[in-house]
């Protein structure tokens, strides 16, 4: 359908290309972009650290390294796709006139955002080893991309997803800002799944969020891979790349005259 | 495969989506037309391409020339038919894509260049050429909002003329630089050709398509009107576009002839008159005939100031011999079959049947207005050329008592749109309001009672043969061939076998009016059966 044909490496530049001037004009103060950036997650997790554990008296150890751990990546995936959600309808023009291959678009939010988290990396480990006092661990140098990689896999088939139901139905972009918020608190991120009554633990098992939140909670406090939730999360991401994949042979070919 | 790019019977249409929101859903009262309405883009567009060779595309806004290149980008997908492009194409087209105004001119080259295929390296080794071409200098490193529309006009140009793309499809950008860069836009788009490339190029600047395209197509109504050398086709258009020319040839003086049968409705009749006169901008070329019973003094020599009105005054006769009486006696060269329940309601119809009449150069279309009540369903009021009523023999059958005409007109060019004609033609804004009693705009009176409702299913079965011969010649007349009549079919006397071959089994027809004729011919059948059962007497 697309009337470019990219090579490999053609796409990737492409990609580069396309998340760098988003990048670019997110950051466009530089230095203190990337510190607003920052601050904004801190701020909230801040914010959170204050109603849970001096208020509510949340008795936790090393809660705020939990926070931080959890809310980069969650601020990544739900950032990433609600951006997505939108690049059909922002990028119409492209789409019209270029005959861009659709799916490209979607993936450079996912990847823009996955910059951010990596850019803000340095921060969270820094915030892991001096406020947590654990040790950084040699063996991150290959379990962070790996993890990476898992995200990817599971934010993009979402992204695409959505994208691809907004063109039909617009209502789908003000839904995801109200479902993101509620989704962040049905998943363990500011409380501990062990406050969760016993017999609800299994329906919180369930949620696919929390498996890779609890992933790389894991991964920052625990050192370790925690493979159970990882292989569900995988499992989950395969199964939505599948639905997402039959979405897009069904929707993709009406998205040039919807836009 | 020389093709650089190939249309093959390509049809678009777009769904007109007119909410009836919940006040509606609850009331009803909404037409069918308007609920579901389409909007066709394009009807059955054919041409080729060939390599190295440049194709202008003209035509009125709303023609479907940006559609097209839609369709051959892949944005948008056909409905039916093929669009392909054979090659690395690279587009230019009015919305401004793929440029950030936060990015300087150098990064938007960049990422532009990216979007068109290109790697980096490529862009790269061409990026002193591109910036040479568009004349930009030191501009180059400021931010694009700070750029004029024709600074950015010319960066997108000379990114694509430098691209490796071998198909350049462009609309109507060149008009945004001066004159002098758009002599420079022209002088790289023939390089370009010379080099191989294959161009389309939609423009309104009649000169730009003749100096650079070999060949023109010019769209109208969603299909191909006229086609052959750039330069002729331009001329063409500028000719009827902007009234030069020999008016004659043009069609833009069209006389237009209104048949008009009428029986005991003098006052429908006058409102009728009226409308016409106050709708039209030039009543001095349109007539109307008007065929009365000669039982029926009511409706004898009407006349209204300002309005050329012929009576006929004849014996009570079949809705095919007033229709053909009416025929003869006009003299104007497009025929408009009328009714006397119509009113119509567009400022300028006149005008626009023209345009359409102008538009059409072999005269062969089957036009039908919008009646708000049967709407694109049915051609309830035709609108023919004289040249197709001459080829058509018969154009109304004297046969038909009712009002069956209608269905063996529509039936007829339905044939031509099975063979890649399509000539059909919807004139959704020009409106024959038609104050039929079931639309509840008018009252039910006699001449509706004592119309015989089942008298001409009949007659449409037996005339199948003549359809499909004067569908043949009108073929050979848009082709420019001569046909042979092809021999008739062996006459089928069993009953209802001559609905299913005129129908079903009707390998000319389209398959959708195949099902349609059918259904329809079903209920009609059924609906005479229980008529007759409930009032033998009828």
């Amino acid at each position: 359908m697309p009337t470019v044909k990219r090579s490999p490496r053609q796409f990737a530049e492409f990609l580069y290309l396309l998340a760098r001037q988003e990048l670019k004009a997110r950051y466009k103060g530089r230095f203190l972009g990337y510190v607003w950036a920052l601050a904004y997650t801190f701020a909230l997790a801040f914010v959170y650290w204050i109603a849970f554990k001096i208020i509510m008296r949340l008795d936790m150890p090393n809660y705020s390294v939990y926070l931080i751990a959890g809310m980069f990546p969650w601020a990544w995936l739900s950032v990433g796709v609600t951006s997505a959600t939108r690049s059909f309808v922002v990028n119409a023009p492209l789409i019209k006139e270029m005959g861009l291959a659709h799916a490209i678009l979607p993936l450079s939010n996912v990847v823009q955002e996955m910059v951010h988290f990596i850019l803000a990396l340095p921060a969270v480990i820094a915030w892991v080893v001096l406020a947590g006092g654990y040790d950084a661990a040699v063996s991150w140098l290959w379990q962070i991309p790996l993890m990476l990689a898992l995200q990817v896999a599971f934010v993009y088939p979402l992204a695409l997803a959505f994208a691809l139901i907004n063109v039909h139905v617009r209502d789908t972009e003000p839904l995801l800002g109200i479902g993101f918020p509620l989704l962040f608190f049905a998943t363990p991120m500011v409380y501990p799944i062990s406050i969760v009554p016993e017999p609800l633990h299994q329906y919180f098992e369930l949620n696919p969020f929390h498996a890779l939140m609890e992933s790389w909670r894991s991964l920052f406090m625990a050192g370790a891979l925690d493979l159970p939730h990882i292989a569900y999360a995988a499992g989950f991401a395969l199964a939505a790349g599948a639905v997402t994949w039959l979405l897009y042979r069904k929707l993709a070919p009406r998205v040039g005259e919807l836009v | 495969m020389t093709h650089a790019v190939a249309c093959e019977n390509v049809w678009k249409s777009y769904r007109v989506r007119r909410p009836v929101g919940l006040r509606g859903m609850l009331l009803g009262g909404v037409p069918r037309d308007t609920r579901f309405a389409r909007h066709w883009a394009l009807s059955g567009v054919n041409f080729i391409v060939t390599r190295g060779q440049a194709l202008g595309v003209i035509g009125p806004n709303g023609s479907g020339k940006t559609t097209l290149l839609a369709i051959l980008l892949g944005a948008v997908q056909a409905d039916r038919g093929r669009a392909s492009l054979n090659g690395r194409a690279a587009s230019l087209l009015e919305l401004g894509a793929g440029f950030q105004g936060h990015l300087t001119g150098r990064e938007n080259v960049y990422l532009y260049g990216s979007i068109l295929g290109m790697t980096l390296a490529e862009i790269r080794s061409r990026f002193d050429r591109i910036a040479g071409f568009s004349e930009m200098g030191a501009s180059l490193d400021r931010p694009l909002r700070r750029y004029s529309a024709g600074m950015i006009a010319r960066l997108r140009f000379a990114v694509i003329i430098h691209s490796p793309a071998d198909i350049l499809l462009i609309d109507e950008v060149l008009t945004v630089g001066d004159a002098r860069f758009q002599r420079k836009c022209l002088g790289a788009l023939r390089e370009f050709k010379e080099r191989g490339g294959t161009l389309m190029l939609v423009s309104h600047d009649m000169d730009e398509i003749a100096e650079v395209c070999d060949d023109a197509i010019c769209l109208d109504f969603g299909s191909v009107v006229d086609a052959g050398p750039a330069r002729d086709v331009a001329a063409r258009y500028q000719d009827r576009t902007l009234g030069r020319g020999n008016l004659q040839a043009q069609g833009m003086n069209a006389r237009i002839s209104l048949l008009l049968p009428t029986r005991g409705r003098a006052e429908l009749l006058r409102r009728f008159l009226e409308s016409v006169l106050a709708r039209s901008e030039r009543p001095d070329l349109v007539e109307v005939v008007v065929y009365a019973d000669a039982d029926d003094p009511s409706s004898h020599g009407f006349q209204v100031e300002g309005l050329e009105v012929r009576t006929i005054v004849g014996p009570r006769a079949s809705m095919g011999e007033y229709n053909t009486a009416c025929f003869e006696r006009s003299r104007g060269d497009i025929v408009v079959l009328g009714n006397d329940d119509v009113v119509i309601q567009t400022r300028g119809w006149d005008r626009k049947l023209r345009e359409m009449h102008a538009a059409m150069q072999d005269r062969v279309y089957l036009a039908y207005p919008n009646d708000l009540f049967k709407g694109r369903g049915l051609s309830a009021f035709p609108i023919l050329s004289r040249a197709v009523c001459q080829m058509l023999g018969e154009p109304f059958p004297r046969a038909y008592r009712g009002a069956f005409i209608d269905y063996h007109l529509l039936d007829i060019f339905k044939r031509l749109e099975r063979r890649g004609h399509p000539r059909l033609i919807y004139l959704e804004d020009v409106v024959f309001e038609h104050m039929h009693y079931r639309t509840g705009k008018g009252d039910y009176d006699q001449v509706y009672g004592a119309r015989g409702r089942f008298l001409d299913d009949e007659t449409f079965l037996r005339l199948r043969d003549e359809r499909s011969a004067v569908a043949a010649k009108l073929v050979g007349a848009i082709e420019g061939k001569a046909v042979a009549r092809p021999a008739p079919a062996p006459a089928n006397s069993a009953p209802g076998a001559g609905l299913v071959r005129a129908s079903l089994l009707d390998n000319e027809l389209p398959v959708p009016w195949r099902l349609r004729l059918y259904l329809w011919f079903i209920a009609r059948f059924v609906a005479a059966f229980i008529l007759h059962r409930v009032a033998p007497q009828r």
